[in-house]
């Protein structure tokens, strides 16, 4: 079937380029909808912003960091509460928020001043952290302030700190995409060989693109210790500043989420010989390959077998007991992007679910050539999504459950539908053989709660 | 295209991530060293593991061989001549697909 056009969009045709219904034996040569590209007018966007797609998705995930927002109050706070990553030093990032604040004085008069100000006050405030990363928003990008020399002047002034500027405002691309790339580019034009790391393996990697949401990465972490691999850096989940400017003495980048960090590892591949390897690190059997190819990288193919075979000992006659239970259940996946190619075929064979409905808020068109040939045929594929596509694909293909956001979440708890957090998740981590696990289980929950069904029952009617 | 190598496609297509690599350079890259890793190895010789981009193509190909052998046992009973011929389509499908006749318009991006 070609690109389609859904009946709430009748209003806004343009928005049939990014709708597609796969027929069987089509691929992606046959249709590809548009993506990342900007939002259509008279669509309600579900999507972040660029300054969001820097700071809340990568940056702020660092746990040694002190991450400056050169802007209004409301940009700190919305990058700040909504994703669960956690880290070993007490979750030093999800305890503190750092701003400008900037008013409209500073609008009128810049705020240069008060951007060194609020930075050399945070470092003197917690003098234990010297790394920083500053980061400008729409307001200070439009009134022309300079971060980086302001940073300059700092480090000036206190010359045992490292500070690292992210100049992406919220309108510098279509989505928090932008800001993705925005982070990778300067980071290692920037900070990638300036420090050199204590290798204690003779096998070493960077990990890239996962961020520790509800303790992904303490379950990678586990796994690469058990096989005296040493990662040299994680981008970003649990790591410090310093350990990501050593990504350049790695053997091999590992690449799990390659939309947000896919960047990163071809530069690093370009600059520094390092060659790609992307993995699924959600999914059972995809966590049996991965563990596998890199074992294979480094010639040390037993210590993967074995820790393959204790973690599938450890859960899999768990996750058959609910793949008894959710085979041939319907499932919608409304994500970034990744989670889409990541999850569709994962639980399909893991678990014998149907993946029926996908959604991506800023996935390129690679994430949807990947996606078309792992999902289903009948499956419906959505660029950039809004509300009245959500209720209308709803309708078409009747899921048991949506993994999605809170906010699309609110909106399917409406119809009593069940949905689980498919950003932050609900109760992970999900990555892993544990993970999987605990996905399998929390589908299962809400799947088989009674609420949605008892919320929709009127209590005057029954009376 | 021969069902044999349909099928041997459509397993690519379903699971493997490098053919969808970010850039043209870099999807040929991996097919070709991917691929003909993966002829080789089911000829029974063995392929070079000096380079860290060759490690890479080994252990992609070794861990997707065993996948292979699993799914199609016909491939371990096929001559070289024959091996060669199949890969030789999947490769060239796989090519069209997501490279010749790829509709994603960042393929060609000069910068990543």
């Amino acid at each position: 079937m070609p690109l389609t056009l859904l009946k709430c969009d009748e209003s806004i045709p343009s928005r049939q380029q990014h709708v597609y219904i796969k027929a069987a034996g089509e691929d992606s040569r046959d249709a590809l909808p548009l993506a990342n590209t900007d939002t259509i007018p008279g669509t309600l966007s579900e999507r972040g912003c660029s300054f969001c797609g820097a700071k809340l998705v990568i940056g702020g995930v660092l746990k040694d960091t002190i991450q400056i927002i050169h802007g209004p109050v409301g940009c700190a706070y919305d990058t700040w509460h909504t994703k669960r990553y956690p880290s070993d030093n007490d979750n030093f990032q999800l305890k503190y928020a750092w701003s400008t604040n900037v008013k409209e004085k500073n609008v009128v008069f810049g705020a240069e001043k008060l951007l060194k100000q609020t930075m050399i006050e945070a470092f003197q405030e917690m003098p234990d952290i010297k790394r920083m990363i500053v980061y400008t928003t729409c307001t200070t990008a439009l009134i022309g302030d300079d971060p980086k020399a302001v940073a300059k002047a700092v480090l000036a002034e206190l010359p045992d700190v490292d500070i690292f500027v992210v100049e992406c405002p919220g309108f510098a691309g279509v989505s928090q995409s932008k800001g993705h790339h925005v982070l990778n580019i300067g980071w290692i034009n920037d900070k990638v060989g300036t420090l050199e790391p204590e290798i204690w393996s003779d096998y070493t990697i960077n990990f890239i693109g996962d961020y520790n949401i509800q303790g992904d990465t303490f379950v990678l972490a586990d796994y690469f210790k058990r096989m005296g691999i040493q990662v040299i850096a994680h981008f970003t989940g649990n790591e410090t500043y310093d350990a990501l400017r050593t990504m350049h003495r790695a053997q091999l980048n590992v690449v799990n989420c390659a939309r947000s960090a896919g960047y990163i590892a071809n530069e690093l591949k370009k600059r520094y010989g390092i060659p790609r390897m992307d993995i699924d690190s959600w999914g059972f059997e995809y966590c049996q390959v991965a563990l596998r190819k890199i074992g294979a990288y480094f010639g040390i193919e037993d210590r993967a077998e074995k820790l393959i075979a204790e973690e599938v000992a450890k859960y899999k006659a768990k996750l058959d007991w609910y793949k008894e239970r959710l085979a041939g259940k319907k499932v919608c996946i409304w994500t970034g992007g990744p989670r889409l190619w990541h999850w569709t075929k994962a639980l399909e064979d893991d678990l014998g679910m149907k993946v029926v409905g996908m959604s991506s808020k800023f996935g390129h068109q690679e994430d949807f050539e990947k996606v078309i040939a792992r999902g289903d045929d009948g499956a419906v594929y959505i660029n950039d999504g809004n509300e009245l596509e959500f209720f209308e694909v709803l309708e078409m293909v009747k899921p048991d459950m949506v993994l999605t956001g809170p906010r699309v979440g609110a909106l399917v708890k409406k119809l009593h539908l069940p949905y689980i957090n498919g950003h932050a998740y609900h109760n992970g981590p999900y990555m892993g053989f544990v993970g999987s696990l605990n996905m399998a289980r929390d589908m299962y929950n809400a799947i088989n709660s009674p609420l949605m069904k008892l919320a929709a029952i009127d209590l005057r009617e029954a009376a | 295209m021969k069902e044999t190598s349909a099928q041997l496609v459509k397993f690519f297509q379903e699971n493997t991530l490098w053919q969808f690599f970010s850039r043209t350079w870099d999807r040929e890259e991996a097919i070709s060293g991917i691929l003909g890793g993966l002829e080789t190895l089911f000829r029974g010789e063995t392929i070079p593991r000096e380079s860290l981009l060759e490690k890479a193509f080994y252990a992609d190909a070794v861990v997707t061989k065993q996948q292979l052998s699993a799914k199609f046992p016909w491939l371990g009973t096929l001559g070289a001549v024959e091996l060669s011929d199949v890969f030789a389509e999947v490769k060239a499908e796989l090519t069209d697909i997501v490279i010749t006749k790829s509709k994603n318009e960042e393929l060609s991006a000069e910068l990543y």
